[in-house]
């Protein structure tokens, strides 16, 4: 088979894996080898669904063992398949790299043969490129479950993230739907990585950097949201456990895009829930960024995010008393709660208001978007949203103007 | 007396020069303008600015010591923005930048503040962006070609991004619209500034158009069909930016099932 016609197939497969970033690890590359990485990531295009192009995303086979029921690539359906040589991926990497198209290569792969082999091959591209080829850009490698984890260690030392898809939210729904997984087999490798990160930090401090990095920009994983019923709350708090227990750089979670007409998952003609996928990314980042727990943004009695408003908003909302709050002496952590107020905007009014008092006016001119922010704030003392300080009322404004701005993440049915 | 106006020949030394000229002198210039730019009229007197480097060092020194050195990378940012009377607030913020010291810029509501910061902001961000939009072809003995057509003159900032990624081969990039280039030479680990009119194409090598094949096809497979939405590609990649990507946005729909 030629290798257009393998790229073909294998990036195509590839593509429902979201992971994209590219940042996080600096300081590979020497005067004398073929690239580096950047600490802050660069995207090098946009594909037509809007989304980052950063890495070559692809499958390194899609021949298949396991037959999941929510996989495009499970073993009992009739598509197209096709296996990569280590190093015909290694070549197409560094033509691609060296004209500046990609920051590196993100690899994954079925489970072909075993999961022993399929790790090999893995590696074994790795090794490739950074021992034959000299290259020292972005990569980011699939830990395969199941694999031997000397195998998966190795290919640590090489790689800059790795990640374990942990697939579906509950123990639950893996049973349903992927009968050959098991939720401690790809946890145990996670938690393993987890584990050598911490102590390869550790060792490089005793010895003065002396070793070798190990995962330095951190492992990820991904979830499908909406192929089994977890509420958002459990996967809130399974993702703010992931973060705490497995020193996780990133969680992903990508809308079930149906693949198949089994009876178990949402219907072909169902659209994907790429709304629910958008408020859970706004969830995890104010888990992240802005000091929120899990257990504040949803509770026993609320299950699922607000569809209409973003999660803080719906937070302030539900906290009402907390607010409004005045500018010009509310401390970092409570304007970045705020609605409308990232850590930028709040960076720049604790530094401003150093110089003088600030009013509505000063905030406009320093660019600070005042849309959502005006009902929760007063500067000054002035509080200056044309509508009364009242929850419902609020919301509803709240709502019209999110309707409009989200119109750009909207799916376009146009067929 | 007469109102003055400086008349610089475009280069930073000049400006520097300028902005030396009026602080020395204790004088508020109407304006500070580049050569290429100015108009002759009757109302205010042109004083002609001889661009000199040891000023400019002497007022980069004082910049950086009176002020900070982040103070003299926003100037540099500033001016490679090439926008409409930069130089008036690159002045007036350095005059409230020497009284003030290195707060002046936590002064995000003055106008002159905000908008140097804001053209060193467009500067860098279009320079990052480059960083990823860039595209090198293969020529013919090895050598990678790039072109660009950049709103702000960014190629010194792209400069040190590339040479530290790419320092094993050779490579020039041309920004078009400027008609300069900048060549490295990996064999030397050295790069040299040039000029390069606009018309100029180099030969590519054989094996080009199958890579940038290779590249259009995983372009084009990438894109999720339940998902697709042009409208939030060309924000975050808009269209003036196409001209030299080798992918063709919207190719997804015409790829063969």
């Amino acid at each position: 088979m030629e290798i257009k016609e393998k790229l073909d197939i294998l990036s195509d497969a590839a593509k429902y894996d979201v992971s994209c970033s590219s940042s996080g690890s600096s300081n590979r590359g020497g005067k004398n080898s073929l690239g580096n990485t950047k600490a802050s990531g660069i995207c090098h295009s946009w594909s037509d669904d809007g989304r980052c192009i950063s890495l070559l995303k692809i499958l390194f086979s899609n021949y298949c063992i396991y037959d999941c029921q929510y996989c495009a690539n499970r073993a009992s359906v009739d598509r197209k398949r096709a296996s990569f040589t280590p190093r015909e991926v290694a070549e197409l990497t560094v033509d691609f790299y060296k004209r500046n198209y990609i920051e590196g290569l993100f690899l994954s792969s079925a489970v072909t043969k075993s999961p022993d082999w399929t790790m090999e091959q893995l590696l074994e591209t790795a090794s490739l490129l950074r021992n034959k080829y000299n290259y020292q850009g972005y990569l980011h490698l699939k830990a395969i479950p199941g694999a031997d984890f000397k195998l998966i260690y190795q290919a640590g030392l090489l790689a800059d993230r790795m990640s374990v898809n942990i697939e579906l939210p509950s123990e639950k729904s893996l049973k349903k739907l992927a009968p050959q997984k098991e939720k401690a087999a790809i946890l145990k490798p996670m938690q393993s990585i987890g584990t050598e990160i911490e102590n390869n930090l550790i060792e490089r401090k005793k010895y003065k950097k002396q070793k070798e990095k190990f995962v330095p920009a951190g492992h990820s994983t991904q979830l499908i949201v909406g192929a089994s019923p977890e509420s958002d709350r459990s996967i809130i708090n399974l993702a703010a456990g992931l973060y705490n227990n497995f020193n996780l750089k990133r969680v992903y979670y990508s809308a079930y895009l149906p693949v198949s007409d089994s009876s178990l998952l949402p219907a072909l003609n169902s659209s994907p829930p790429l709304k629910r996928e958008h408020r859970l990314y706004q969830a995890d980042w104010l888990l992240r960024f802005y000091g929120f727990q899990a257990d504040e943004l949803l509770s026993q009695e609320r299950e699922n995010l607000d569809l209409k408003v973003d999660p803080k908003a719906d937070w302030a909302l539900n906290n009402l008393d907390k607010f409004p709050v005045e500018v010009n002496t509310a401390d970092y952590q409570m304007l970045l709660r705020v609605p409308g107020i990232g850590p930028r905007s709040a960076a720049k009014i604790v530094k401003a208001r150093k110089e003088k008092k600030l009013n509505h006016y000063n905030l406009k001119k320093m660019r600070i978007v005042l849309k959502r922010a005006n009902y929760f704030i007063t500067c000054a003392g002035k509080y200056a949203a044309a509508v009364p300080f009242d929850s419902e009322i609020i919301y509803q404004r709240l709502v019209e103007k999110e309707a409009k701005q989200l119109s750009l993440f909207s799916q376009k049915q146009n067929k | 007396m007469k109102k003055e106006v400086f008349v610089y020949d475009g280069s930073y030394q000049g400006l520097l020069t300028a902005l030396y000229t009026a602080f020395k002198r204790k004088i508020i210039p109407v304006k500070i303008i580049k050569a290429a730019d100015f108009r002759e009229d009757l109302f205010y007197k042109k004083t002609i600015i001889e661009s000199s480097e040891a000023k400019a060092d002497l007022i980069t020194k004082k910049i950086r010591e009176n002020i900070s050195a982040n103070s003299l990378k926003n100037v540099f940012a500033a001016y490679l923005s090439e926008l409409e009377a930069i130089e008036d607030h690159i002045f007036r913020y350095l005059f409230l930048g020497f009284k003030e010291g290195e707060k002046i810029d936590e002064f995000l509501s003055t106008t002159a503040v905000i908008k140097v910061q804001e053209a060193a902001k467009k500067v860098r961000r279009e320079s990052h962006r480059f960083k990823g939009l860039l595209r090198f072809q293969k020529t013919q003995g090895n050598k990678y070609y790039g072109a660009i057509e950049p709103d702000h003159d960014i190629l010194i900032l792209l400069l040190p991004h590339f040479k530290a990624r790419f320092s094993i081969q050779d490579w020039l990039i041309h920004d078009k619209k400027r008609e300069k280039a900048v060549i490295y030479s990996a064999a030397a680990k050295e790069w040299l500034l040039i000029e390069l009119e606009a018309e100029f194409e180099p030969q590519f090598a054989a094996d080009e158009a199958e890579v940038q094949d290779l590249w259009q096809s995983f372009f084009a497979a990438l894109s999720i069909e339940n998902r697709y939405n042009p409208k939030l590609q060309s924000q975050f990649m808009p269209k003036k930016y196409w001209e030299y990507l080798i992918e063709e946005p919207g190719s997804s729909r015409k790829r063969k099932k």
